[in-house]
């Protein structure tokens, strides 16, 4: 792999909610390298978008950074204040497609003027006519028949796939060097959802841009990512290439997220489903965060957090299982097969 | 599972009136037999939430006949009947955000239903019950829905439609606004509670992969008409309609390797000729329990392909 194109060391982040404070991000280390697809993947309220983010300066304002660095091109995001800093890197360098496709697109206005908004703003040496080729063109990329007609519609006269095709092309339009993907599917239909992560993935191959996904579907990535980080409770808590992620997992929390997938489970006998609830980011959290919901927990986990241990050059995880002095444990049955089902493909 | 709890015939569903009629159901017809997981699977706009309204009688039906439990059950009933099939019938909603209603405490959202069927105190006894079988503290009761996360949310939901002590539960997309671990939750408790009380599901969803797990037999549906209908184990092994094909193949498998080298099928509904007469689409069992939408020559082709498969 090259070189990182972005770097966040050691960073920390907290939310101040009613005089509570909230850790939302605890010592997150993380290279993003140049043209990977990475994707990172937890649950709801683990921290991943919060993370990506801080790449954007687009947390709430009760959000700071109390420590860490996000480095870009020799700029440190973490530093940065003022709008006009952000304004920059936003759109410019880094672009993100949101969730929604219903809720991110202005009702009023129509498409082509959305995507035209986003061209002007960045591309200030175009002439009209330029910008408007350059909008038709973006229309096409994504794979919109009828550029022409479609641009002088408006959202409501798209189905949501289109809206999410009108979304990447703006995202697109002012060829950023990483495209973050916020869940770009899951408000899609599942036949839809395949042909827009198709079109991702194209786009970002022929454009050398850097992507991340933010999802909590791991189903999902299999396709799309080259690499997959795995967030708990603000933390990555295993990091590797998605064949080390789906194939070789060592991290119990990565074992519970593949095996309550309904693609794995077996009819008529019960999906696996992790335990308990979410750790309390309002309180410290001593040890392995995981470890109360952790059937394979040890009595270490409850008192110190674990280091990353390296399983190869690429994959790391943060569980105290991989320490040279604990007992051997065996991943389920469900992982298992998972692994197994490589030897096959391979042999 | 002898005779069918409920059974749609020519149902059609048409909305809006004489200039622009809309037909968002079209001639379906299928039977949900007693205790099991039926699935509709489709895209969004396939009218799979249109059959499930028509059951619980939200939505007026055109055509056709909704028969449940021996009796018919769509258009004009007597109050008495209205009264039976409302009890016996239960919807779980999709987004247990928005299904809620917010400014009420959950004794009353989950009591809501037998509201003037039971006095306080046993009223309260049953709210208490319903709140332990789907896995939540009776201390809950005096809760607001905002105090919830979403898989409990839905357990509310779920909640509230076996107070009614039902026999027939439409799901409709009960678990797509939930997250991967919470779905695993969600899933087993319909499981669990179908064992215990041999509850009989109309499950609707878009995610096959999930169908999969759960149902018993599934309908395809697209542009308001079934393409196909059949066992989930043979739809998955030998899918025949096109349009079920392209829906399988955009199953994501949680298999970087295989997943590499998915080819995605594609489905054009421009490729059935179905203009002519003589070439009208019919849907006909193709072998036992298993039934496909097409025409005589589409029919010929789908009967090849299965002897080819066995």
């Amino acid at each position: 792999m090259n070189e990182p194109i972005l770097s966040v060391k050691d960073l920390n982040l907290k939310f101040s909610l009613r005089g509570q404070t909230l850790h939302a991000l605890r010592d997150v280390c993380l290279d993003v390298y140049k043209g990977e697809s990475l994707a990172i993947v937890g649950e709801s309220g683990s921290g991943k978008s919060v993370l990506t983010k801080c790449f954007l300066g687009l947390n709430d304002a009760n959000g700071y950074i109390e420590s860490g660095s996000i480095l870009y091109e020799g700029m440190d995001l973490a530093a940065f204040k003022k709008e006009s800093e952000w304004l920059k890197i936003r759109g410019r360098e880094i672009a993100m497609v949101m969730q929604d496709p219903m809720t991110s697109l202005n009702p009023l206005r129509t498409i082509g003027a959305q995507i035209l908004e986003s061209i002007n703003l960045h591309q200030k040496n175009l002439t009209p006519a330029q910008a408007k080729t350059k909008m038709l063109d973006m229309l096409d990329q994504v794979g919109i028949y009828d550029p022409e007609k479609r641009a002088k519609q408006y959202p409501h006269e798209f189905s949501g796939g289109m809206r999410q095709r009108v979304v990447i092309a703006i995202a697109l339009a002012c060829k950023p060097k990483i495209l973050i993907c916020d869940e770009p599917t899951t408000a899609l239909d599942v036949t839809i959802q395949a042909q827009i992560l198709k079109l991702i993935k194209t786009l970002v191959k022929e454009s050398g841009i850097t992507a991340i996904y933010i999802t909590h579907d791991l189903g999902v990535v299999a396709n799309v990512s080259t690499r997959i980080a795995v967030m708990y409770a603000g933390d990555i808590v295993e990091i590797g290439t998605s064949e080390e992620i789906f194939y070789d997992p060592r991290h119990p929390y990565t074992w519970a997220l593949l095996s309550s997938l309904p693609q794995l489970g077996v009819k008529g006998e019960k999906l696996y489903s992790i335990a308990g609830t979410q750790a309390n980011l309002f309180a410290r959290v001593e040890g392995d965060a995981f470890a109360p919901r952790n059937p394979y927990a040890l009595k270490m986990d409850y008192v110190k957090r674990p280091p990353y241990f390296e399983l190869s050059p690429t994959h790391k995880a943060r569980t105290w299982l991989l320490d040279a002095r604990a007992p051997k444990v065996e991943p389920p049955e469900i992982i298992r097969k998972l692994s197994r089902r490589e030897v096959d493909l391979n042999g | 599972m002898a005779e069918p709890l409920l059974s749609v015939k020519n149902l059609s569903v048409v909305f809006g009136k004489r200039r622009h009629p809309f037909v968002a159901v079209n001639d379906v017809s299928f039977d949900i037999y007693r205790g099991e997981t039926f699935g509709l699977v489709g895209e969004s706009g396939s009218g799979k939430t249109t059959i499930g309204r028509a059951i619980i009688r939200v939505v007026p039906t055109a055509a056709g006949e909704i028969i449940f439990d021996g009796k018919q059950i769509n258009n004009k009933i007597s109050k008495a009947l209205d009264k039976e099939v409302t009890h016996r019938i239960q919807m779980i909603f999709q987004d247990p955000m928005a299904s809620l209603n917010e400014r009420a405490k959950v004794d009353y959202i989950v009591s809501e239903g037998v509201y003037h069927r039971y006095k306080k105190p046993e009223r309260e006894q049953k709210v208490e019950q319903a709140l332990r079988d789907v896995g939540l503290l009776p201390e809950f009761a005096s809760r607001f829905p905002h105090e919830f996360s979403g898989g409990q949310r839905q357990r509310i939901g779920i909640a509230r439609a076996l107070i009614m002590e039902p026999d027939f539960i439409v799901a409709d997309e009960p678990i797509s606004a939930l997250d991967v671990s919470i779905r695993a939750q969600v899933l087993n408790l319909m499981s669990e509670l179908q064992k215990q009380r041999g509850l009989t599901y109309l499950f609707i969803s878009h995610d096959l992969s999930v169908m999969r797990f759960i149902c018993d037999r599934i309908a395809v549906i697209h542009k308001g008409v079934i393409v196909e209908l059949s066992d989930t184990e043979t739809l998955f092994k030998h899918p025949l309609h096109p349009y079920t094909r392209a829906l399988l193949s955009a199953v994501p498998m949680p298999d970087p390797i295989s997943e590499r080298e998915k080819v995605l099928e594609v489905y054009d509904p421009g490729q059935h000729d179905y203009a002519s007469p003589e070439n009208k689409p019919r849907f006909v069992e193709i072998e036992p329990g298993h039934f496909i939408h097409g025409n005589t020559s589409e029919l010929k082709k789908y009967a090849k392909m299965l002897g080819k498969d066995a």
